[in-house]
């Protein structure tokens, strides 16, 4: 296998550009963008094509990457030796899709058909990926061969896998799913399931027992259904039966009323074997009796009572000697009054009573009554003293003045007694005109006379006004003074012999005792025909007294004030002739009633004759009359009831008596009411709970089916682990032993590049022997660790195709490579281009080979 | 004159596919609902009677509840007369006495409608090929057979001849056995129908689910599938090789979506890369927010192009050569190593 040369018409940044490739090593030392690694992917692209791509693909691939800017044909051709044959390959791309490339081949310059899209898995025998992975050596490998562990990177390379994962990765990655499906002490998602399914196992269990015991329950619940229809239409009969029952009871107990009225007026009526009187009859008999009763109380009320009896026998008695009129007992009455009155009038004389003054008068005279004479001559007396005084007083007015004035004498207190036994002579003087005419008349103007007088005097005595002369100290003072003294003491020592002191004056006492003399001359004149009067009346009284005394003797009427007794006697009269009238009519009467009597007892006595002695108990006949009208009212209402309720009841055969007892029957029917619903309470739990058991088996059923899912997808996961392990080994197997056999011969070229004697282990380890002991590759340096990937790359490409890499596509893999090791590098792969032809590609002369 | 022909109720069935518990109640609630709403829409439609044309309940013995919420129905609805035909799930069940539930026996039972016949017989194995020849209609009728089991040629328990009951002047026949509404031609004269089940109750019975309404008027009987499932589920299969991103899978799917409240599954198909992600989580998680309830199967294989990896020196040329080389496992299995393998070999996590 040979690259001869490229023509890039339009690829990337390459645009119409011939490569030549020579034997060994063909060096590129061009500048960053002048399409080193274009050439490189435009090369793969020639063997393998571009992949398409759509608007939603997300990486970023070679078609997208290396589609010329400008336009034109994308691709170009490439011409290689293979087999002893030229070859060419003319390819160009569409922008998107494989479907407008364009691919021919030609064999030593004719198109052949050998190959498909894929010509470089023909030629190479390895896919596009492999082929990348093989041929192509870019820094980023060396690189990572220098910083990482060289092992692990070699077996990342030959397994084909990225950076972060490997076998091991993913292994765990799938151990990691499995387990969380199967752990070790079962608790995975599959023993959760399982243990669900246990559960749900036992809960249909449960529930399956429940539904079958559904079945004995329904049939418990339909005979306890069925009972209790029976009970119900048992007890529905019964009480149908029992209000036929009851409405015949109604019937009966009407009938029997009707019955009974029927039997209490046989009763009745037999109380009255010869007939029943009517009300009328009765009310007529009974109104009989009444008034014959009546009568007869009438009869018996029409006589005198006993003590109308005994009165009337008294004054029977009292008048036996007849009875006086009434004119008479007037008269009588007359004289009564008269006799009363003559007896006021002899008891007025007889207790007629000095008045105070006239009694003074008799006290003052007694013994010693002043005659004509000695009252005159006081009075000259007085009248001298009179004289005396005046005379004093002229002669003390022309003398001018007086010394003294003598004290007036009182006098003038006699008036009011004067004044009072005036008026009680006329009082008694008016009073006597209806006895006497004339005492009356004397005694009257008596006192009229003393009244005027009296006033006369009091008059006279007021309008004058007398004063004693005092005596001046002259001579004729004095002398008149001592004739007035003189004269003054004569009329008090005249005055004196009457017991009159003259203390109010001589005057005064003078004027006392004249008006004293009189009054005891009138009144000795007053008594004087009082006692005359006297006599008269009293022999009048005695007249008068014998005369009543002799009518009443003859009624036996004494020894009471004759007035008295003759009221009594016009009482008495009035009663006894009361009594006597009555006693007539009573007799009257009871002619009368007993007439009535007898012709009532008539009337009851045919009415007995008529209806028997039965009847005559009117109370008991009316009540009888009226219970047996109400009893026939009551029979006929009844009857008709009786009827009425039959037809309407429908009443035609009576049923025999309710054998159920209802109350027992409902008693024992709420009783099954009770279990009906406690066991539809039952059921009603039970089916809710066996309904449930096809949500168990449902779910069952899905916990079954997601642990057979889970199982199966841990079986796809242990299948995929033993088939991954299984993978691995052929692979490790495969490409081992035959790298391990390559790589050894490239570790002689190791020695001499870094001195050190490398070997490799089954696990692509690199180890080095360092005086007899295996070191790790850790322990070399970067630069030669990035010589034994190259050297691991080689020995791995060498294998894979057959001893003879076609060619070898170096991206300028030695970019950190210092200038020792670069020298070293140099060296090698002079070596390796002995055998392989080489494209190498470097941007600094630096790195040039 | 209108009847409802519906089948297959399966009252206290179980619902399985899979379902989150929740959703299996809110299903087996949907079932009842579907049945009672059928019902309202008879009343409202004036129709005159309701065919069950068996397996109204999911067994001979349902749970009392069922059968308690069943007769309830009925005997709620006087005005709607229900024609109870047994089937091969509810063969043993009890009946119960009401005015309006009609029912069938082992031998040809009819209830007639004005000049509307409709007749029945519950299959047992005593009668499974008696049945054709005891079948007596009289033409002049408008006459509705009911019957449950699968239609083909051949006969016996659970099995309908369909050739047997040409030619006996049947109108419309009225069938249940099958869940999914299918119709066809009997004879010159009548109609069959499966009316399929009211509601689907798994991802076996997906589509669109109803009953038929059967119209019969002076120019003959027509018959007429009503959608009316409460949530209908439905299963799509989406390829989608080369689509190896969940979100843009997930939108692909969304398109298929009818209704929020659907119950959706979608099968992943196609070919992806070998190192492509399980995307059936994801995508599922994606979509949840798109319908009532999502289930997502990824049934896609790993496009693992063996040939490339002919000429790979790597470890995975020899694991991918070494796995299909391999006739321990099945090809779906060697491409699932494989994948497995590629991925952990790439670095990528395989827990899933």
């Amino acid at each position: 296998m040979k690259l001869i040369s490229c023509y890039v018409e339009n690829y990337g940044t390459i645009s119409q550009r011939t490569y030549e490739f020579s034997d060994g090593i063909t060096a590129f030392c061009e500048e960053n963008g002048a399409g080193k690694t274009t050439l490189a992917s435009f090369i793969k692209a020639m063997f393998y094509g571009l992949d398409s791509y759509r608007s939603n693909t997300k990486e970023f691939c070679d078609r997208q990457h290396f589609y010329p800017f400008a336009g034109g044909n994308f691709g170009g051709n490439l011409i290689f030796e293979w087999e002893g044959r030229t070859y060419r390959i003319e390819r160009f791309f569409g922008e998107k899709s494989e479907t407008a490339d364009r691919l021919d081949v030609y064999c030593d310059g004719v198109r052949t058909d050998r190959f498909a899209a894929d010509v470089g898995r023909e030629i190479f025998g390895i896919d596009k990926q492999s082929f990348e992975r093989t041929l192509f050596i870019d820094s980023a490998e060396i690189e990572c061969a220098t910083t990482a562990d060289i092992g692990a990177r070699l077996n990342r390379f030959l397994e084909g896998v990225g950076e972060d994962v490997n076998y091991d990765s993913a292994r765990a990655l799938l151990e990691k799913a499995a387990a969380a499906l199967k752990k070790t002490r079962g608790s995975g998602e599959i023993a959760k399931e399982k243990a669900r399914v246990q559960e749900l196992d036992e809960k249909i269990r449960n529930a399956e027992r429940t539904q079958a015991g559904l079945a004995t329950k329904y049939e418990v619940y339909d005979a306890l259904c069925a009972e209790i229809d029976a009970l119900d239409s048992a007890v529905e009969r019964a009480r149908v039966e029992n209000e036929l029952l009851a409405k015949w009871e109604q019937y009966e107990y009407i009938c029997a009323e009707a019955k009974a009225a029927k039997s209490n007026q046989e009763r009745l009526l037999a109380r009255y074997p010869q007939g029943l009187p009517t009300e009328e009859e009765t009310r007529a008999c009974a109104k009989a009796m009444e008034k014959k009763r009546e009568c007869e109380l009438l009869a018996s009320a029409t006589v005198l009572d006993s003590r109308e009896a005994e009165e009337l026998a008294r004054l029977g008695i009292t008048f036996s000697v007849g009875v006086p009129e009434e004119e008479v007992i007037a008269d009588r009455e007359k004289i009564a009054n008269k006799l009363a009155s003559l007896d006021a009038h002899i008891c007025a004389l007889e207790n007629a009573q000095p008045s105070e003054r006239e009694r003074a008068v008799m006290v003052r005279f007694d013994g010693k009554v002043p005659g004509e004479d000695e009252i005159a001559a006081i009075k000259e007396k007085t009248q001298a003293y009179r004289v005396a005084r005046t005379t004093w007083e002229e002669a003390s007015q022309a003398i001018g003045g007086m010394a003294s004035v003598p004290a007036p004498k009182k006098g003038g207190g006699y008036h009011v007694p004067v004044t009072i036994a005036a008026c009680v002579i006329a009082v008694i003087g008016v009073a006597l005109l209806f006895v006497n005419s004339l005492a009356g008349g004397i005694l009257t103007a008596l006192g009229s006379v003393a009244l005027l007088v009296n006033a006369f005097l009091y008059l006279n005595e007021r309008t004058g006004t007398a004063t004693t002369p005092i005596l001046s100290e002259n001579s004729e003072k004095q002398r008149l003074a001592h004739a007035v003294r003189k004269a003054e003491d004569a009329a008090r020592s005249a005055l004196a012999a009457y017991g009159y002191t003259a203390q109010e004056g001589v005057e005064l006492a003078c004027y006392q005792f004249c008006e004293d003399a009189v009054t005891y001359a009138s009144f000795a004149a007053c008594d004087e025909e009082r006692r005359a009067r006297l006599a008269l009346a009293t022999e009048e009284r005695a007249m008068l007294v014998a005369a009543l005394d002799a009518f009443l003797g003859r009624y036996d009427l004494s020894n009471e004030p004759y007035s008295a007794l003759l009221a009594r006697l016009r009482v008495d009269r009035a009663r006894y002739v009361v009594l006597c009238n009555k006693e007539r009519e009573v007799a009257q009467k009871q002619a009368m009633l007993v007439k009535d009597c007898r012709a009532l007892d008539a009337q009851i006595v045919a009415f007995s004759n008529t209806y028997g002695e039965a009847a005559l108990d009117i109370q008991q006949t009316l009540a009888d009359l009226a219970a047996l009208q109400m009893l026939a009212r009551k029979i006929s209402e009844a009857e008709k009831k009786a009827q009425t309720y039959y037809a309407e009841r429908g009443l035609n055969v009576k049923p025999t008596c309710a054998t159920l007892n209802v109350e027992e029957a409902v008693e024992r029917l709420g009783a099954l009411r009770d279990e009906k619903s406690r066991r539809l309470r039952d059921i009603e739990q039970d089916e809710s709970d066996a309904d449930a058991l096809e949500v168990y088996r449902n779910e069952r059923q899905q916990a079954k089916e997601r642990m057979a899912a889970l199982e199966a997808r841990y079986h796809m996961l242990s299948a995929t682990m033993a088939m991954l392990d299984e993978a691995d080994r052929a692979l490790k197997e495969k490409y081992v032993s035959p790298v391990k056999d390559r790589f050894t011969r490239y570790s002689d070229l190791v020695e001499r590049t870094i001195g050190e004697r490398a070997m490799m282990s089954g696990n692509f380890e690199i180890t080095f022997d360092v005086n007899g002991k295996q070191r790790s590759e850790r322990h070399l340096s970067a630069g030669q660790r990035s010589i034994c990937a190259l050297c691991f790359r080689l020995a791995l490409v060498e294998n894979m195709y057959g001893g003879e890499i076609p060619f070898l596509v170096m991206d300028d893999p030695f970019l950190a490579m210092d200038e020792t090791h670069l020298g070293r590098v140099r060296g090698v792969m002079q070596e390796l281009a002995n055998k392989t032809q080489i494209l190498y590609f470097t941007c600094h002369d630096s790195r040039k080979m | 004159m209108k009847f409802i022909h519906c089948a297959d109720i399966h009252l206290g069935s179980r619902i399985d596919s899979g379902f989150p518990r929740e959703v299996s109640e809110k299903k087996r609630e949907e079932v009842r609902n579907t049945f009672r709403k059928m019902v309202e829409y008879a009343r409202q439609e004036d129709v005159c009677a309701i065919l069950l044309c068996g397996d109204v309940f999911d067994s001979d013995k349902p749970f009392k509840k069922d059968k308690e919420f069943f007769f309830s129905v009925v005997e709620k609805n006087p005005e709607i007369d229900f024609l109870y035909l047994r089937g091969n799930h509810d063969g043993a069940g009890e009946h119960r006495a009401l005015p309006n539930l009609k029912t069938f026996s082992e031998e040809w039972q009819s209830y007639e409608y004005d000049d509307v016949v409709i007749s029945g017989i519950e299959m047992v194995p005593g009668n499974a090929t008696s049945l054709y020849s005891a079948l007596s209609l009289d033409a002049e009728n408008k006459n509705i057979v009911m019957l449950h089991g699968q239609i083909g040629d051949a006969m016996g328990m659970d099995k309908i001849n369909l050739s047997r009951l040409r030619d006996k002047h049947i109108d419309y026949l009225a069938l249940g056995h099958v869940h999914t509404y299918a119709s066809g031609a009997l004879d010159t004269r009548g109609t069959y129908a499966y009316s399929g089940c009211p509601e689907g109750r798994g991802f076996d019975e997906s589509g669109e689910k109803g009953f038929v309404l059967v119209e019969i008027n002076e120019e003959g009987v027509t018959h007429t599938f009503q959608p009316f499932c409460e949530r209908m589920i439905e299963w799509f299969s989406i390829d989608v090789t080369n689509h190896g991103n969940a979100y843009e899978v997930s939108r692909m799917a969304a398109e298929y979506i009818t209704e929020q409240k659907s119950i959706c599954r979608f099968e992943l198909i196609g070919e992806l890369d070998a190192d492509a992600d399980e995307l059936a989580d994801d995508v599922k998680k994606y979509l949840e927010c798109e319908c009532f309830f999502v289930d997502v199967k990824d049934r896609t294989r790993r496009r693992i192009d063996v040939s490339a990896y002919q000429h790979d020196l790597s470890l995975a040329g020899e694991f991918v050569r070494r796995v299909f080389a391999n006739n321990t496992y099945s090809d779906e299995e060697k491409e699932q190593i494989a994948s497995l393998g590629l991925r952990a070999l790439k670095g990528i996590e395989v827990d899933r």
